[in-house]
């Protein structure tokens, strides 16, 4: 019997139980404990919720790439084993993650500033923005709002959903991975080209924990995480380019708002895959992870030569993990993202040790390529 | 050559967001002073617009995963770079800025939610409801199996999004006129293309291939009657008529 199937016995009373449970754990409490254990040194500028949501999140789904990959080629059936497995290594990841915040806390004598002294001098220290600053940072949010709500409110149609919500549907409601046709039912052969980009099957794992229908997962409730995650790192970029607490980053945000919203110009470019096909992996790759790692770049790159923050090439190798999760091209794209800006460095900056650590962070890309071919 | 520069129009489309990227990155070219910025996005951008065009690295990518170029483009940070060049070029004046860049960044691109693809959701699934009641009338109970369905082209997208309980002979790889190794291969999907939809040739390959149920669009004329075939009608749902092909049992599960 499925876990869905078992939890869903009790009645709706349960369900909701297991809908709240589920999303507290996957999308609040997995990613705010993980994220801890990436985001030491990072401080410089101040502690930033975003930065640590965006790191717990992208190894969340980092684990569940690592997992799912070895599973699904060894048990054609191993949705459950999936599940458990994820939900081990999660538990671990978030235990330590809460014991080194703890003790950083403990050190910093109980200061959630960043800094030690008294939490009251700190809030006496906050600068409030200025009247124009608050108003970009509301048309901001309204912006962000209104895309959250289209997303709800409208439904968006694309073929490829066709092949990529119904692989988890069918992870989720048979336990089968990957081994059934999408488009009609057929039992088929691992199609590994596509079975190594496990999206639609951490997209399983999430109906699963939360009793929600896969495609609802994907439609609907995907959108509202995603969104609000991609402007976080146009803010983490925006207080990279013009400093923490700038009042010209809320102006910013607005501007990538109206750049998205207006972005539909054809079929092919990064806004219509961000509000069009939010769920889908291509989508997350060109607009949170690729971002990610460009974020990530002005954050290696700006750090001082003797003084590498490790937080931030452990992210780096995260993403790349998550590039392959996306799509197969995603490991090849993100690593030529990588190469490019760490050619150039070490051309004009004389800086050829960073590019061999740059090259270093991309072995994931490399051996999803071997595994890519070598399977295919 | 000619090829790249077809890609960059179509990805362009019917906007000028990367032409707009180009002049932002010439302008912070000259003007940007911070080394890990200009490194980051202005000279590695450049480096990155230049290899897009290059015809060897399209044939380099084309090798690894052939009709995906366009997402090279995807690796140029224009959303990043139009807005830094634009604020910094506005710098001293946020609030004029904010007016002329949010016109030009309306008036050279296109409005998302007006595309034709995107339509007001009728559940939470953001599938159509007629697909949902057609697809919970002939859902199998818990000790049956699983059923087969031949469905209108419009629906087929949907169907198995919904449940993975209801199977179909053909699918999406039966409407993509491209993918010529899969398109109009399948008997029934060569009948229910044409109009009228011929039911007394339909009739025979539905109990061929095991299929439980039909279901037609009632503003597809047909020819033949369903009664005669073995179609029973079971349901109206919509703009859609239910038939169930009695010829072809359904089981029950084996424990």
């Amino acid at each position: 019997m499925t876990l869905r199937r078992a939890f869903m016995r009790d009645g709706v009373k349960t369900a909701m139980v297991q809908k709240a449970f589920g999303i507290l754990f996957v999308f609040v409490l997995a990613p705010c404990c993980i994220g801890p254990l990436f985001t030491t040194g990072m401080e410089r500028d101040g502690r930033s919720l975003s930065r640590l949501y965006l790191a717990g999140f992208l190894a969340q789904l980092a684990v569940f790439q690592l997992i799912a990959v070895p599973v699904m080629i060894l048990d054609a059936f191993g949705m459950d084993r999936l599940v458990y497995l994820t939900n081990g290594a999660l538990l671990l990841l978030m235990a330590a993650g809460v014991c080194r915040a703890a003790c950083r806390l403990r050190r910093e004598g109980l200061s959630l500033t960043g800094t030690p002294g008294r939490l009251a001098d700190r809030v006496r220290q906050i600068r409030l923005p200025g009247r124009t600053c608050c108003v970009f940072w509301g048309i901001a949010l309204l912006l962000i709002g209104f895309q959250m709500a289209m997303s709800y409110l409208y439904a968006s149609f694309d073929g490829d959903d066709a092949y990529y919500v119904v692989q988890s549907v069918l992870a989720d409601e048979t336990g089968v991975l990957n081994r059934i046709r999408p488009y009609t039912g057929l039992s088929t052969d691992l199609d590994i080209r596509h079975a190594l980009a496990a999206l639609p099957l951490w997209i399983a794992y999430v109906a699963r924990m939360t009793g929600i229908h896969a495609a609802i997962v994907a439609h609907t409730l995907l959108p509202l995480v995603l969104i609000p995650l991609t402007y976080a790192v146009y803010f983490l970029i925006g207080r990279r380019l013009f400093g923490a607490g700038d009042k010209r980053v809320p102006l910013f945000l607005v501007l990538a708002g109206l750049m998205q919203i207006w972005g539909n110009t054809s079929i092919y470019t990064n806004a219509t895959f961000f509000l069009m096909r939010t769920w889908q992996g291509k989508s997350i790759l060109a607009n949170l992870v690729l971002l990610g790692v460009f974020w990530l770049l002005l954050e290696i790159l700006g750090e001082e030569k003797k003084k590498p923050v490790w937080g931030f090439w452990a992210l780096l190798v995260t993403a790349n993990v998550v590039s392959a999760m996306m799509t197969s091209m995603g490991t090849f794209l993100a690593a030529l993202l990588i190469g490019i800006v760490g050619l150039t460095a070490a051309v004009r900056q004389k800086r050829a040790a960073l590019l061999i650590r740059l090259g270093l962070c991309c072995l994931p890309n490399v051996a999803y390529l071997v595994l890519l071919l070598l399977l295919s | 050559m000619s090829e790249i520069l077809r890609i960059f129009q179509e990805y362009c489309g019917s906007g000028w967001y990367p032409v707009l990227f180009l002049a932002a990155l010439l302008y912070l070219l000259v003007t940007e002073k911070n080394r890990t910025i200009r490194l980051v996005l202005v000279e590695s951008s450049l480096v990155l617009v230049a290899l897009f065009f290059l015809p060897p690295f399209k044939a380099l990518m084309d090798v690894l995963d052939e009709g995906t170029y366009y997402r090279v483009l995807w690796l140029w940070p224009m959303t990043v770079g139009i807005a830094y060049a634009g604020i910094k070029c506005f710098g001293r004046h946020p609030r004029t800025g904010f007016a002329i860049l949010a016109a030009a960044l309306i008036l050279t691109g296109r409005y998302t939610y007006k595309n034709v693809n995107i339509t007001r959701a009728q559940n939470r699934f953001h599938i159509p409801n007629a697909v949902v009641a057609i697809c919970n009338e002939m859902m199998p109970a818990e000790d049956e199996e699983r059923v087969w369905a031949v469905f209108p082209d419009e629906l087929i997208h949907y169907v198995r999004q919904y449940s993975s309980e209801i199977q179909m002979p053909y699918g999406r790889e039966m409407l993509v006129p491209e993918w010529t190794w899969n398109w109009d291969t399948h008997p029934i999907y060569r009948i229910m293309r044409v109009q009228p939809v011929d039911l007394d040739a339909l009739a025979p390959l539905l109990t061929e291939y095991n299929c439980h149920y039909l279901v037609l669009n009632r503003a597809v004329p047909t020819t033949g009657s369903p009664e005669e075939n073995g179609l029973v009608k079971i349901a109206g749902i919509e703009a859609y008529d239910v038939y169930r092909n009695e010829s072809v049992p359904i089981f029950k599960k084996q424990n």
